[in-house]
């Protein structure tokens, strides 16, 4: 849709008819206050209202009512002629008369509308054609008042409206609510045959019971953590407005400064503080810390017993001199004499004497069979088994085993620790003193902390011209928010840890189920059931990706507009969070992932802008249509060199833009009035229209003013 | 001959423990039949592996200086003596190999029943030595379980301060040190 003409007719200061004519690109309206933007902006939503016929005789232009004679009528008009589709016209008009006694009375509604078709002008009632053109939903992304009403997202439903009219999303609903259909209608006729089988019923009654159980408990708890999220977004943006509100307050400003160095020292101190002492009872062996005892009890049985080894082994050595001795001294004494060594003489002669019956040694006979002779024998056979190897006879030791070494040497290894082990009573209560006491400074933070957040409640309440009363009331609501968004906080974390464990629990509870449907005749149902309820997740998980595919992209655009819009200045990145209950919160983020907490307005306004930009430019993407933008003063907050460099990208951007301006106006010393910045204007891209009162005109009557628009560029 | 140490000998074993101790306890405190895991503190449990609340247990019982025999269905650990407290894995956490070193000595100390010279003469096998050690440990940790146990019905939430696991040694230990005190007195 591209206006090509408005036309406002006796509609407050724009007496008799004004029509302007609007090409594509920018159109600039510089006017300074009084000089009636608002108002022209403000017949623009008039004409926009579909909703009701609003014949408010406010609306009139006074310099119109101060001239008509009684009962004279004339009309009240704003008519715009647009290209959607071919031309077409929207004309929204009533009459108005003067009655006897001046007053003024409406009547005679008129919303027209008109469309060309070819040669032929085709009649429809206006409100409608404008709903076709023009829907509400797109109005909602394309009039602007001021730079406070720029943040869309502001209505918690927008982004679901945003979503549903503008992506592909929607498609997936009938899908998604089949599918779920589909799962519901599964799992009973699942269930119900588990029922029938009467083999498993009691185990299966007990496992569905508990099945429901936990599901039940499941939505309840992420009901609770979606109330819980919402309540801390919701009380933390009220108190975030309020702050922003009172942005400017030197005591804001030095309290915020305090409660920050407050908040670093209490996390420096917090970090400090390590009570994990349940892990430091292994990983640093305080569990040791009264084993000396022990140990000792253990050095002195190793002790006891090695001694006792080594007597026994003493005593056994003793034992077997003692035999050996005994041995040998036995054989010595057996008749006295020592006899010569047994190799004398040596085995040859002892054969030749016992051959020839004759000892050679003693030169006497020796015949056989005589004493003399089987002396001889005896000691050639004792020679002959003394040359015969000795089988080895083997003594088994007393002690086969040596574990008491390996006893003894780590009796001596870990003796060596034995300081250590003593020590460890003083290092634990070094460790919880010097824990506590940091606790001690971290509650010494905390009071002072909770005095200056109460302060700050205290100027966040306050505000001009309030009683004490409701100085009061405000300091209570403000207090009451702090702890709702506080309580809220906390209990956030709890509940999705809570979340997680039911699903473990209903997850590992249905696979017994679906286990104790394997053996039954429920099991086909039971396949086709998880088939379906994956197909469901499934399409769940589709719509899900798509909304956050779709915010990417709109997050992407935006950071390119916010990029343009921002020449040499910091600008960050617009993240739009989407939060639990379907609305979305723009922020921006530097590129550390921090969030800034309270960008100026000019910035704020660009990043608005920039999302407003390609909230447009994704809309015409996705319905081939484009809209227009209309603003008005959206750059109070401006310095001059941003002004213009903000206008020339606005210029370049291919879209419509209308904005009503008191930017590139200068004073004119002489006359005491407000001129343009011809300058600057040449300087601009796109047309650029006067917006003036019409001289001269009395500053305290009414009736007397009149705006007149003339198109400069 | 006996080649290896006693110690390696019983670090092979797995020790056994009632087995309702695993729903009541270890599941409660410990990430025993999730597997090896990085996240402990991250799921809120106090210890890593089962083993860990075991090895507290036995010092509970070592140091109330009682034991208590095992009743009813045993179960034992996956990981044997051996690995406990190597925890190559785990982020945040310090190995202690040591420890299984002391609890070995604890169990000499306390195992009246084991004759090491008999031992040492081969009269009795180092199986049966070192089942008379296990048979201790069991008994000991099962005595430190069923303490933990009771602690829990007196204060079904003792154990989640950070100073529960800590505080129950430390009692013991200042008692076990008065009656030392008073022994010598």
């Amino acid at each position: 849709m591209i206006i090509k003409e408005i036309t406002i007719e006796n509609f407050r200061s724009y007496y008799g008819e004004n029509t302007t004519h609007f090409k594509d690109g920018l159109a600039l309206f510089v006017g300074d206050n009084g000089d009636g933007k608002t108002t022209f902006f403000e017949a623009l939503e008039w004409l926009f209202d579909t909703s009701k016929s609003n014949m408010d005789s406010r609306l009139i232009s006074e310099k119109r009512i101060s001239e008509l004679s009684e009962f004279e009528t004339d009309t009240l008009r704003v008519s715009m002629t647009f290209d959607h589709d071919g031309e077409k016209i929207v004309e929204k008009s009533f009459s108005f008369s003067k009655t006897f006694n001046n007053d003024i009375k409406t009547d005679n509604f008129q919303f027209k509308g008109f469309s060309e078709e070819g040669s032929q002008r085709i009649p429809e009632y206006g409100g409608r054609l404008l709903d076709r053109c023009f829907d509400t939903a797109i109005r909602k992304y394309c009039l602007f008042k001021g730079e406070t009403e720029l943040n869309v997202f502001n209505r918690p439903e927008a982004l679901k409206y945003l979503i549903e009219t503008f992506s592909n999303i929607r498609q997936f609903d009938p899908y998604v609510d089949f599918t779920e259909f589909a799962e519901n209608q599964s799992n009973k006729v699942y269930q119900n045959a588990m029922k029938s089988d009467k083999q498993n019923s009691l185990q299966e009654k007990e496992l569905r019971y508990k099945i429901e159980e936990l599901r039940k408990n499941l939505n309840e708890k992420k009901a609770d953590l979606r109330n819980n999220q919402n309540n801390a977004d919701v009380y933390a943006t009220k108190l975030n407005d309020i702050e922003q509100s009172k942005e400017a307050s030197e005591l804001l400003k030095s309290l915020n400064d305090r409660l920050k160095s407050l908040y670093d020292k209490q996390t420096k101190i917090r970090f400090l503080i390590k009570e994990n002492y349940t892990v430091k009872l292994l990983d640093e062996q305080w569990i040791l810390c009264g084993f000396s005892s022990i140990f000792e009890e253990y050095q002195k049985k190793v002790s006891e017993v090695s001694k006792q080894k080594r007597k026994l082994e003493d005593e056994e050595k003793k034992q077997k001199g003692k035999q050996e001795a005994y041995q040998e001294i036995s054989t010595n004494l057996a008749n006295g004499i020592i006899p010569l060594s047994i190799y004398i003489p040596d085995e040859n002669t002892m054969k030749e004497m016992i051959e020839d019956e004759f000892c050679k040694v003693c030169g006497r006979k020796a015949p056989k069979d005589t004493d003399a002779y089987n002396f001889m024998v005896n000691k050639l056979d004792e020679l002959l088994k003394s040359q015969q190897p000795k089988e080895k006879i083997e003594e088994k030791p007393l002690f086969p085993n040596n574990f008491i070494k390996g006893l003894e040497q780590k009796s001596i290894s870990l003796g060596i620790d034995k300081d250590e082990l003593n020590n460890l009573i003083n290092r634990i209560k070094e460790t919880t003193e010097f824990n506590e006491a940091r606790k001690k400074d971290d509650r010494k933070i905390q009071e002072a902390i909770d005095y200056e957040e109460d302060n700050k409640k205290k100027i966040l309440a306050q505000n001009d011209n309030l009683t004490e009363e409701q100085l009061l009331n405000a300091y209570h609501n403000i207090s009451n928010w702090w702890q709702f968004k506080s309580d809220a906080e906390k209990k956030i974390p709890l509940l999705e840890k809570e979340i997680k464990e039911i699903e473990k629990n209903l997850q590992e509870t249905q696979e017994k189920y679906d286990a104790l449907a394997k053996t039954s005749v429920a099991n086909t149902y039971c396949k086709i059931h998880t088939a379906l309820s994956k197909i469901q997740k499934a399409f769940e998980n589709a719509k899900e990706k798509n909304t956050q595919d779709f915010l990417s992209l709109l997050e992407e655009k935006s950071n390119q507009y916010l990029e343009n819009l921002n020449i040499d200045s910091f600008y960050g990145i617009i993240r739009i969070i989407k939060s639990a209950d379907g609305s979305a919160q723009i922020k921006l983020q530097d590129s550390n992932g921090t969030f800034v907490s309270s960008p100026n307005q000019a910035l704020k306004t660009t990043m608005y802008m920039s999302v407003l930009f390609a909230v447009s430019e994704l809309t015409t993407i996705k319905r081939e249509n484009d809209y227009p933008l209309i603003f008005d003063a959206p750059t109070s907050s401006f310095t001059e060199s941003k002004e213009s460099d903000f206008f020339n990208v606005i210029s370049d951007i291919k879209k419509q833009c209308i904005i009503f301006t008191k930017s590139f106006l200068i004073e004119d010393k002489k006359n005491k009035r407000s001129v343009l910045d011809n300058e600057k204007i040449e300087s601009l891209n796109g047309a650029i229209f006067r917006i003036e009162k019409k001289r001269p005109f009395n500053e305290k009557d009414l009736s007397t003013i009149q705006t007149i628009i003339t198109p400069i560029k | 001959m006996a080649t290896e140490k006693l110690y390696d000998i019983w670090a092979r074993r797995n020790p056994n423990f009632e087995i309702h101790f695993e729903e009541s306890l270890l599941r409660e405190y410990t990430d025993y039949g999730i597997g090896a895991s990085e996240h402990t503190s991250a799921k809120g449990k106090a210890l890593g592996a089962g083993y860990e609340l075991y090895i507290y247990a036995f010092f509970l019982g070592l140091y109330a200086g009682k034991s208590m025999p095992l009743n009813g269905e045993h179960k034992s650990f996956g990981q044997p003596i051996q690995y406990w407290g190597n925890l190559d894995s785990k982020k945040d956490r310090r190995a202690y190999p040591k420890i299984r070193e002391y609890i070995f000595t604890a169990l000499i100390a306390k195992t009246d029943d084991l004759d090491l010279i008999a031992l040492e003469k081969d009269e009795i096998t180092e199986r049966k030595a070192v089942d008379l050690l296990i048979d201790t440990m069991e008994q000991v940790a099962n005595y430190g379980f069923h303490l933990i146990e009771n602690k829990l019905k007196d204060n079904p939430n003792y154990f989640y301060k950070n100073t529960g696991f800590l505080d129950m040694i430390l009692n013991l230990v200042q008692l076990s040190n008065i009656d030392e005190d008073i022994e010598e007195l």
